[in-house]
């Protein structure tokens, strides 16, 4: 007898396994401090109650905002959603690489910059967002943020902070109101103090094309619907890129004193007196230099008698959820997103990193309007033009222009440069 | 040739004759005719003056030497070609012998692996081939025969439909493509298993046949760690070795023929599938000025060997001048001078690249320095500056970062060369460089030259110190098109395309290329060192 019953143990065992397999164990989401917010509170007729397992991918200092952010929605939908939820570390600047390298095991809700936005849809790793979601996006959002996230009139991510473009830092020992507003001014004082000047122009396509865009230059293109940037609209080679591109050619007689963006930290050790740089910068350059830290827009720049008002690109930071073969997933994810871009949820970001908001609610709040960094990024962002989709390697043939210039390149090069530039566009395409 | 007197080319066969005829025709006769060269014995070799003996020695090379080193090229070509084809009408006689002249229970292990085993009481034997058949099988039906079959057209199902909407069960081509390349290996060993199994049958019959013991499962075990130990070692290595070597090699090889970019990344977007070589004509179609790649893929090329070349030898010969140098007698604090340069290598050398560039920055330090003394600030090695600026200040870093190493090396081997053969040079007469070049430096190129082509090769391939030293700068416009600058080696120009604009498939078509070149240099350069052919010459 009992050599049978040892016998029948392991099938026993399995039985009991098998049981154990069939059986959810209950996940229980620790109650959220306070009230659930409101714009958590949520019905729109979709049902897709369940339990799923979300991975998002965002900058590491907003990881655990964001973890709290979507365990209090999850406790606001009383209990309609199981969130297995991971969140891992990931810079807005490379997320889009890092995703390209396998979007089967990338993060089903992921936050990027915007200029990988063209990138992402041409790897099909964005879902498009439309229905509802698409209709309160419209209602509540910045047009501006919406229209950086649109390709071929499909919108592709949520814009999640408004503050990725640049503006002028400066120390207000070293320059007055008036003289901010002239390049050739804050080159006569740094030269004068020797002092250097913290501006990619040169050497990064990036800030490069805002002498183009300041002298009214745009350079547009087109996505058709293979994917493949098929056609575009570009005047960098016009009379108006000349005017740039003499710009250019004036800035290399002083290149001495432009250092790159990335020594910022020049400006707050008082080696350079000012900076172009963004948001990214601004906690702290306000940390070290407190009062004497100024912001502002970007300076005009002078050309054959004319001023052009230094231009740069509005850019966004947008998160985007990944194409998911399960709708209800997909619809699950759009709601977190969506709550994670919600007012209440950019107030609490906004007041823990001060990243710009992108909800029409959020960017009137006082504390947002008083923000001296994202003031001045909006008063630069009347100059300002929307950063749309562009082939990756577009910004390195900008580069090309203004590093290939020298200061003694004749009015003929110049335009010999800006026509090689024109010239490499067809390249881009596809 | 060896020309043959009467009598011995009397002794001849028939056949011989007629060989020797030819031979004596094409090697003979028409390079007398022809190309006026007479093969010249030592005697008639020496009668000519020095001018006369320098022609004869270039038409020699010329008109016999290549002709033959073709010659046997070809030869040892077609050896090796009748040898494989003897080996496999082997393999297909034995199996068929095998079955002829085998017992039943031979025949049946044609179909069912380690029957023949069982029989003869291999009971662990029986049980692994059974099993490896079974598994094969298993396997072949479940996930190898899917991907198998599907491997000629790496997906049929895009994973997206007209309407960009996900397709459920859609294929994956970079799964096809690996578990593929992984069914093929596992068929190979599967086969080689049952070639094997089939072996086994026909040597116990022949043990049986004379009338010794078979091996049993408890002398098998025995054997694991007696006999066989060598290959118990090397057993996990070698399974090592094939999943982490030679299976991401063939899938590199294989991804060369596809068009795995980033419009068709096999996964989201698009499947990709074979293009022939359609990726190496994007780099050698040289007929087509406008083809930027490859005319980029030409000067980085070139580049690429006039960077292999100076860094090698430049790093060489001052490594060697500077360790001459601590070595001489007389010199004092030999430990600190060499304690001081080995510092540099303590530091991880990134880390000293990454300093070394901002140093020559242009607003660097050497700029600073240059300004006080009232000059103008040089752009080293940026986009700005001139692309013969850049190379050579690369070259330079380089020796400073090379330097300490080569001293070290070859420290010790100067230290031994017997002194006695300087004393004898010098009470013969010879001045200090007549000893460098006739004793110092061949005994050095003997020992280190090995050395000396690994460091080529790494060279060439030297990501580190292109990568974080200038990124490839100069951009010109034309190469920013391709992603490229003018000091980017094949390496970094490979690491560019696949990281920055996922080109996978021209990335592997570089590698290939890269393994060609370094693979084609080591052999030549192999095997004209005189340190692997005369190990004996200066002991």
């Amino acid at each position: 007898m009992a050599k049978s019953i040892r016998k029948l143990l392991p099938l026993f065992s399995v039985s009991i396994l098998t049981a154990c397999a069939n059986y959810t164990f209950e996940y229980v989401i620790p109650p959220y401090p306070g009230e659930a917010p409101v714009d958590a509170k949520e019905d729109d007729g979709i049902d897709d109650a369940g339990s799923y397992s979300i991975k998002i991918w965002c900058d590491n200092r907003i990881e655990s905002l964001t973890s709290t952010q979507v365990s209090s929605w999850v406790t606001a939908q009383n209990g309609k959603y199981k969130i297995d939820l991971k969140i891992d570390p990931m810079g807005e600047d490379s997320a889009a690489s890092t995703m390209l390298e396998g979007v089967d095991v990338g993060a089903d809700i992921f936050v990027f910059a915007q200029d990988q936005l063209a990138q992402l849809k041409t790897a099909q790793a964005l879902a498009p967002i439309s229905g509802n979601f698409l209709d309160v996006m419209k209602e509540s959002t910045d047009p501006d943020g919406i229209a950086a996230a649109t390709i071929a009139d499909k919108v592709y991510a949520f814009p999640f902070t408004g503050d990725n473009g640049y503006f002028l830092y400066y120390d207000k020992r070293e320059l007055s109101e008036d003289e901010v507003k002239d390049m050739s001014k804050i080159i006569a004082k740094a030269r004068q103090k020797d002092k250097k000047i913290a501006y990619s122009v040169l050497n990064n396509g990036y800030y490069t094309a805002s002498y183009f865009m300041g002298a009214g230059c745009v350079s547009e293109w087109t996505i058709n619907n293979k994917n493949k940037f098929s056609d575009y609209y570009d005047t960098y080679s016009s009379e108006k890129g000349l005017i740039a591109a003499k710009g250019l050619r004036d800035l290399h007689k002083d290149e001495d004193l432009f250092i790159a963006e990335s020594k910022f930290s020049q400006l707050t050790s008082g080696k350079a007196i000012a900076a172009v740089s963004g948001i990214w910068n601004y906690s702290r350059a306000n940390e070290k230099l407190g009062d004497n830290l100024g912001c502002c827009e970007l300076p005009y720049y002078t050309v054959d008698g004319e001023q052009y008002h230094i231009s740069s690109f509005k850019g966004y930071k947008l998160m985007g959820i990944k194409r998911q073969a399960d709708a209800k997933k997909m619809s699950v994810c759009m709601r977190i997103a969506r709550y994670l871009t919600s007012e209440s949820c950019q107030k609490e970001r906004f007041e823990s990193v001060s990243w710009g908001p992108t909800n029409l609610k959020a960017m009137e709040l006082p504390s947002v309007l008083n923000h001296k960094g994202l003031k001045a990024l909006r008063e630069q962002n009347a100059y300002a033009q929307i950063q749309k989709p562009c082939p990756g390697n577009w910004f390195s043939q900008v580069t090309g222009i203004a590093s290939s210039i020298t200061k003694n390149s004749t009015d003929a090069e110049l335009q010999e440069k800006l026509n090689n530039y024109a010239s490499s566009l067809d390249e881009l395409k596809g | 040739m060896e020309k043959l007197d009467k009598d011995s080319y009397l002794k001849l066969s028939k056949w011989k004759r007629f060989v020797y005829k030819f031979k004596y025709f094409f090697l003979i006769t028409i390079p007398r005719v022809f190309f006026k060269i007479e093969i010249l014995d030592a005697l008639s070799y020496l009668k000519l003056n020095r001018w006369q003996k320098l022609g004869y020695k270039i038409k020699y090379f010329y008109l016999i030497k290549i002709p033959r080193f073709f010659k046997n090229l070809g030869l040892k070509i077609w050896k090796g070609i009748k040898g494989f084809g003897l080996g496999v009408a082997h393999f297909f006689k034995n199996l068929f012998v095998t079955f002829k002249e085998g017992d039943k229970f031979t025949k049946l292990s044609y179909l069912f692996m380690g029957v023949g085993s069982f029989a003869r009481g291999q009971i662990l034997r029986g049980i692994l081939f059974a099993l490896m058949e079974i598994v094969f099988i298993l396997y072949m039906i479940l996930t190898g025969g899917y991907y198998l079959g599907k491997l000629n057209s790496l997906g049929l199902v895009q994973p997206l439909d007209a309407d960009e909407n996900l397709v459920a069960n859609a294929d994956n081509s970079f799964r096809i493509l690996l578990y593929g390349v992984l069914t093929i290996f596992f068929i190979v060993a599967f086969i080689y298993t049952w070639y094997l199994n089939i072996k086994q049958n026909r040597i116990n019959e022949q043990i049986k046949k004379d009338e010794k013991a078979i091996a049993t499962t408890k002398d098998d075990l025995r054997a694991v760690v007696d006999q066989q130990f060598h290959r118990t070692l090397l057993a996990l290595p070698t399974l090592g070795i094939i999943v982490f070597t030679l299976l991401p090699i063939v899938f590199m090889i294989l991804v060369a023929f596809t068009n795995y970019d980033k419009n068709h990344n096999g996964i989201s977007n698009a499947l990709f599938g074979w293009v022939g070589f359609d990726n190496f004509g994007q780099l050698f179609s040289w007929s087509n000025g406008t083809n930027t790649f490859s005319a980029t893929f030409g000067e980085i090329l070139l580049w690429t060997l006039i960077w292999a070349f100076f860094a090698t030898f430049t790093n060489y010969f001052l490594g060697l001048v500077v360790a001459m140098l601590i070595n001489k007698k007389g010199i004092k604090l030999k430990k600190v001078w060499r304690t001081i340069l080995v510092m540099s290598i303590a530091v991880p050398q990134f880390i000293s690249l990454l300093y070394i560039k901002n140093i020559f920055a242009f607003d660097g330090i050497i700029n600073d320095i240059i300004k006080f003394f009232g000059g103008q600030p040089v752009h080293f090695m940026d986009d700005q500056a001139s692309p013969l600026m850049v190379r050579v200040t690369v070259i330079l870093i380089n020796i400073w970062i090379g330097i300490p190493y080569l001293m070290l090396v070859t420290t010790g081997i100067l230290m031994n060369i017997p002194a006695d053969l300087y004393e004898s040079a010098s009470i013969d007469g010879a001045n200090v460089f007549q000893q460098y070049t006739k004793i110092t430096l061949p005994y050095m190129l003997f020992v280190t030259g090995p050395y000396l082509l690994t460091s080529f090769t790494g060279n060439m391939n030297n990501f580190n110190v292109i990568y974080l030293l200038t990124g490839g700068a100069p951009h010109p416009q034309e190469m920013l098109k391709v992603n490229a600058g003018q000091t980017d080696l094949l390496i970094t120009w490979l690491f560019k395309l696949t990281i920055d604009d996922s080109n996978y498939a021209l990335g592997a078509v570089l590698g290939i290329i890269v393994f060609i070149i370094v693979a084609v240099i080591s052999l030549i350069v192999y095997n004209i060192l005189p340190s692997t052919k005369n190990e004996e010459a200066f002991q």
